[in-house]
């Protein structure tokens, strides 16, 4: 585990794309938690100026609520650590090192479970960068909250789901197709057209169990005061069934290239 | 009986309807320099695909030093093909470590492999920056690493100029002279000849001959020889050991040879016998030729 580790990690320490991809992602991800809720308000106060009942300020990032809300809107750059892995994956494939790494002694199973391993990784970094900023920003707009500041932290454990199961995705795709034009493509039409369209078509309830679909759901949208006022109410927990929905298709997604890998040449 | 390096079974491997390798057999023994020749898409490539566990036969078996193949097996195993692959963007060094840590080892090896590939100035350049020489003795210090018991070669010398076939040839010979055991693929005849003690010649993924390269050698040869009475010619050399069958053309003596000999042996001994000859030529074959003539012959 340690050694396919250390070699999938040299493939990414060295490489500028890498390290310009992941500041891009979590600088951006970061930015945004910090600039929300000013960003929401400020706009609410211009669009409301003239509205018969005044609109309520946007508290996000009071404890417990903050978990959730800032687990929602990481929830939008996840195509970030999708795209890296799939860049990775298919770079193997374009400069053939795939090859090389299987002639000096890799398995085909060991050469997918090193980028499963840094899939895994690259999304407990992204949760802990999630989870210290939902932190930060609850201690500085919670003083003297009374409660639990932890309750609803799980949110950001749905998180590392999401973002670890789209990836996964991602390396799918990328081992499928093993062009990363190709790849990218599909990955970002299947996400954002093809999986909306068809749940758009059919009944929501079997859409709810698309992967897409599935991973959005892991972290429902929060609900604030705006959204009570239309009297909408959205869940403020993590349900079961996206939980097991992701976990089947993480398994799925690498149990496919597995079978793909071990019957056809590099 | 010498220590079976590599042993192959009724191979086969086919690409839809085209037999890419087609039930071959051969076996590689401890220390041989070991030629695979054949012309382009004649299954080479293929053959140390399957050796290399990157292509998946479709019938057949190899064994690799007695065992079964394992991916651990292929530590053992320095391969060198036709384009070297590294990652572009990581510099000489770390491209290297990448292998040792596939093969496990220690990084210390790396320096010297290096120097002797004369890369140590540019270790920390990336590998996207070399030239196509340096990127293929890149790949003989990848090859290298962990004192492999078996070197396999694809081509190595395709599309450098002189000094890097040169100096790809010198570092094969010096590795071989170490007592690892080399299978090298050419479709370069005079390469093989250079370089090769054994040899299997393939054509269309089948074999069409294995055994030692001095075997195949003289069959490829054809003396040329001018003198006044052909036919008195033609009976003094009947008793050379080199000698297997001559015909007459064009005013002179073509003569199929049993082993190898050299000219000025052969001008020697006729000499010897008062026979000074007017003309004295060695032709080898083209690889060409020498294919069609294989299949041809009953050697199949």
């Amino acid at each position: 585990m340690y050694r396919l580790l250390k070699i999938d990690f040299r493939k990414y320490f060295y490489s500028r794309t890498f390290w310009i991809l992941s500041i891009v992602y979590l600088t951006l991800m970061v930015l945004v938690f910090f600039g929300i809720e000013k960003f929401l308000n400020t706009f609410m106060h211009n669009a409301s100026k003239n509205a018969a009942i005044p609109i309520p300020n946007f508290s996000l990032y009071s404890f417990p609520y903050v978990w959730q809300n800032m687990a929602y809107l990481a929830g939008f750059f996840k195509i970030f650590p999708a795209l890296i892995i799939l860049i990775y994956v298919t770079n193997e494939f374009n400069y053939k090192t795939i090859r090389q790494n299987v002639m000096n002694g890799l398995s085909r199973e060991q050469f997918l479970l090193s980028k499963v391993i840094f899939v895994f990784l690259y999304s407990a970094i992204a949760t802990l960068v999630l989870f210290l900023s939902a932190l930060i920003l609850g201690l500085i707009h919670s003083t003297g909250y009374q409660g639990n500041i932890f309750q609803h932290a799980g949110f950001s454990l749905a998180y590392f789901l999401e973002v670890f199961t789209f990836s996964i995705l991602g390396l799918m795709i990328g081992f499928l197709l093993k062009r990363s034009g190709l790849a990218i493509g599909t990955l970002i039409l299947y996400y954002y057209i093809i999986e909306p369209v068809i749940s758009f078509k059919i009944s929501g309830k079997i859409s709810s169990f698309f992967p897409v679909k599935s991973m959005s759901n892991l972290i429902d949208v929060p609900n604030s005061s705006l959204m009570k006022l239309f009297g909408m109410n959205f869940r403020d927990y993590v349900a079961t069934q996206d939980v097991v929905m992701c976990i089947i298709y993480s398994f799925l997604f690498i149990g496919i290239v597995w079978l793909h890998l071990k019957h056809s040449d590099l | 009986m010498k220590e079976t390096i590599l042993s192959i079974n009724s191979l086969s491997k086919s690409y839809g309807k085209i037999n890419a390798l087609d039930n071959l057999s051969f076996e590689v023994h401890k220390g041989e320099i070991f030629g695979l020749l054949g012309p382009n898409g004649s299954g080479k490539t293929t053959t140390l695909g399957i050796l290399l566990g990157i292509i998946l036969k479709n019938s057949g078996n190899f064994t690799w030093f007695g065992e079964n193949p394992k991916p651990a097996t292929r530590k053992h195993i320095g391969a060198l093909l036709e384009s070297p692959l590294f990652y572009p963007y990581l510099n000489a060094i770390n491209n290297l470590k990448i292998i040792v840590d596939i093969k496990g080892g220690s990084y210390s090896q790396i320096d010297e492999l290096l120097k002797l590939t004369r890369l140590y100035d540019r270790r920390h350049s990336k590998f996207k920056t070399f030239s196509l020489g340096m990127k293929q003795r890149l790949a003989v210090a990848a090859a290298l690493i962990n004192q492999p018991k078996v070197l396999i070669l694809d081509e190595p010398t395709n599309g450098l100029d002189p000094q890097g076939i040169a100096d790809i040839r010198e570092l094969i010979l010096k590795i071989a002279s170490e007592g690892i055991t080399i299978i090298f693929a050419s479709h370069i005849l005079d390469e093989v000849e250079k370089i090769c003690n054994h040899v299997c010649v393939l054509n269309k993924g089948k074999k069409l001959y294995a055994g030692s390269v001095e075997k195949v050698l003289h069959s490829l040869s054809v003396l040329e020889l001018g003198y006044n009475d052909l036919v008195k010619l033609q009976k003094s050399i009947k008793n050379f050991d080199w000698y297997s069958s001559s015909t007459q053309n064009n005013e002179k003596l073509i003569v199929k040879l049993s082993k190898t000999v050299d000219t000025s042996t052969v001008n020697k001994q006729l000499a010897e016998m008062g026979i000074y000859l007017n003309y004295l030529s060695l032709q080898k074959k083209s690889l060409e030729k020498y294919f069609l003539e294989l299949l041809s012959d009953d050697y199949v």
